[in-house]
């Protein structure tokens, strides 16, 4: 222990509090407050300290993320990304390697950076109200981050989150707790009136909002099925194809991304038949596929804007195979894949307009079964299958390049990309991908990003998520996406984002 | 006694307290019973010093300690003879009327005893009295205590956050002006990126 300084004087701090109250002991005191109080909320969030003096925006991303579980960030890989990206793009620095304390240790967007670690919501230039403050923090278990402008110029400013507050409805002060990056202040408790006027020292003014989120929201009750796939287009419209009974039934349903929750309509049948897969693209072309007794059939629908239902075309016979998938592009075009006797074919299909398919010849591309297709902006696409024999339990991915001239889908590199069973997957714009599969009994998620050049996916770690028995997934152009799961016979839908 | 700790102006104290009992009924700052993570009944306060702040302008304009501004008062939080955390109590106009509290946990509670028991060792300050303050540039992340009397003023930083300062180390306010000043001159660079 060091030595204490002679002129220093201490003084109990109990009796501090206790004389304000009427000399009462200090636990009555705490109980009476904490009832009059409510309930406060403190997320066990704790920011990084920054490892460089301007890295506020970074440690403060860098720690939101690893909150969210969004993926193993660190300090140097989010400031490496964002200098070469958005703030000093003439030339390529490696922020991770010693030229920290030269050419990256300089100021950086938080928004930017927040969005980098897949965890931002929205961003306001207004100061959140108490009860907002509370509900985020409390309900939805999401950190608010802010930035301050040093006073009196202004010219320097700092990144910090909020964790804690209590609750405003008891009519107490209401109190927040901050979780600072900086090395020697790890945040402060104090009034939400007094902030940023008193803070760290010295006087701050607010002046920007960030409100960050995890992936997914709470999950939403849509209905029963032993398994269900589900579709979305860029308008918001959802689609799902549901397996209950040896009875195939469709969904629709209008996506709410305020609020992260689908407003699902009333089931319409669609036949007899075991998924399956279904596609719905943004003109409100809807297919979807199924097979019976090894034959593989489609039915064709468009999606009633007024009355958002789905009234279903007849049944049509193409091919044999089991298990077949979907993805639908622009222009009425769509790529489909299917097993058949442990072969993986693809192949492209074209609606035609009048309740049909052209179809192209379909290719062999690999051995396994359960195979699931996505495909974006009619160039990239990216199958997932489950291994047999030796890899069986093994989930496998490849990225492809479409060449509809030729018919045919430059395949990259498989990759083993998760131990689980059947999985689902699908892409966005921006090379966006992700995967739902069941892993020892829960939902999980993973996301990827394709590397056009290379032709290879670069994979985030799991995200596991609620139990369920049958999960799959799908996204749009801007990385929103809804999840649809099945658990013991009740499906349940989550919206999210990649 | 070498370091002179000023008097506080008068504080509401029962604001105070009924804040202090506020926070540690939540589950802010620790766990509910807790201050800066640490049983109240465990908690001392030490005897305060003063809050002062300064700005990237007042290093370029070579007034780094002359337009320092007297911000709050400062109550060190220590269990046993450990720093855990600080109480920061900025006054209004009028004193006893509801001051704005912060508590902070934290290693800068320890580091500034720490300082304190060295500013005790330096030869000036054991020979005439000083009062010891605490500064904060938070523009440029920079905190130490600062022993100040007419004619004499020492630094010593409590955290190392500029490369060319040393933690709990004494320096002249020229010094410090020196290390800080290229960073400060940056600022303009960073006025636009808000978001």
């Amino acid at each position: 222990m060091s030595a204490w300084p002679e002129s220093l004087t201490s003084f109990p701090l109990e009796p501090l509090i206790t004389k304000a109250h009427e000399n009462r002991t200090l636990s009555a005191i705490v109980t009476e407050f904490a009832v009059t109080q409510g309930v406060s909320v403190r997320l066990p969030f704790v920011a990084q300290k920054q490892l460089q003096c301007e890295w506020c925006w970074a440690a403060v991303a860098t720690s939101v993320g690893l909150f969210y579980g969004t993926g193993n960030w660190t300090q140097c890989e989010v400031a490496t990304e964002q200098i070469n990206t958005m703030i000093k793009a003439d030339k390529i620095r490696h922020c991770c390697d010693g030229l920290a304390q030269s050419d990256c240790n300089i100021d950086g967007y938080l928004f930017f950076s927040l969005d980098q670690v897949r965890s931002v919501d929205r961003w306001s230039p207004f100061r959140p109200a108490p009860s907002q403050l509370y509900g985020k923090l409390s309900h939805d278990k999401q950190l608010v981050c802010f930035r301050i402008a040093w006073l009196p110029t202004k010219k320097r400013a700092h990144f910090t989150t909020i964790c804690g507050c209590t609750d405003p409805s008891q009519g107490g002060p209401f109190l927040i707790e901050t979780s600072d990056t900086l090395k020697d202040y790890p945040g402060a408790t104090l009034a939400y009136d007094d902030f940023p006027m008193n803070y760290n020292g010295a006087s701050g003014e607010w002046t920007d909002t960030f409100y960050t989120a995890g992936r997914f929201a709470q999950t939403t009750a849509c209905g029963n099925g032993e398994r269900a796939i589900v579709s979305i287009n860029n308008g918001g419209d959802c689609a799902s194809l549901i397996l209950r009974g040896g009875q195939l039934f469709s969904n629709v349903g209008r996506i709410d991304y305020l609020s992260k929750s689908v407003n699902w309509g009333q089931q319409t049948a669609v036949g007899v038949g075991t998924l399956g897969s279904i596609g719905l693209d943004d003109a409100g072309n809807c297919v979807a596929l199924y097979t019976k007794n090894d034959r593989l059939f489609y039915r064709l629908a468009t999606l009633d804007p007024a009355t958002r239902t789905l009234s279903w075309g007849a049944e049509s016979d193409y091919g044999s195979g089991q298990r077949n998938s979907l993805a639908m592009m622009d222009h009425s075009v769509f790529l489909e894949a299917h097993e058949d006797q442990g072969i993986l074919y693809t192949r492209a299909g074209w609606l035609r307009g009048d309740d049909k398919i052209d179809w192209d010849t379909r290719k062999p591309f690999d051995n396994g079964i359960l195979v699931g297709i996505a495909a974006s902006g009619g160039k990239s696409c990216v199958e997932l299958h489950a291994g047999v024999g030796d890899d069986a339990g093994n989930l496998f991915a490849t990225p492809g390049k479409i060449d509809f001239l030729r018919q045919k889908v430059e395949w990259g590199k498989t990759q083993a990309v998760a131990v689980g069973s059947r999985g689902g997957v699908t892409l966005g714009a921006g090379v966006r991908c992700m995967l739902s599969f069941i892993g020892n009994g829960s939902t999980c998620v993973r996301s990827g990003r394709i590397n056009p050049e290379t032709n290879a996916i670069s994979w985030y770690p799991v995200q596991t998520l609620a139990r369920a028995d049958d999960v799959d997934i799908a996204i749009d152009d801007l990385g929103r996406c809804v999840l649809i799961c099945s658990d013991r016979g009740s499906l349940n839908s989550l919206v999210g984002r990649y | 006694v070498p370091l002179v700790f000023p008097n506080p102006p008068p504080i509401d104290h029962a604001f105070l307290g009924r804040r202090l009992a506020q926070i540690a009924a939540s589950n802010l700052s620790g766990a509910p019973g807790q201050i800066a993570g640490v049983e109240v009944e465990k908690l001392s306060y030490a005897s305060p010093h003063q809050y002062w702040y300064s700005s990237d302008d007042a290093v370029i304009a070579n007034k780094l300690l002359a337009d320092a501004v007297a911000k709050s008062w400062r109550f060190l939080l220590c269990e046993g003879r450990t720093g855990v955390g600080e109480i920061e109590i900025t006054l209004n106009q009028q004193p006893q009327v509801s001051p704005a509290i912060a508590v902070h946990a934290g290693p800068a509670a320890q580091l500034s005893i720490e300082a304190l028991a060295i500013a005790e060792t330096i030869p000036e300050v054991r020979n005439e009295n000083v009062e010891p303050r605490f500064l904060r540039i938070p523009s440029l992340h920079f905190a130490a205590i600062w022993l100040h009397r007419e004619g004499f003023d020492r630094l010593i930083p409590i955290s190392a956050v500029q490369p060319k300062l040393a933690s709990l180390q004494v320096y002249r306010e020229a010094q410090v002006r020196q290390a800080m000043l290229a960073r400060a001159a940056r600022s303009d660079e960073f006025i636009a990126r808000r978001r």
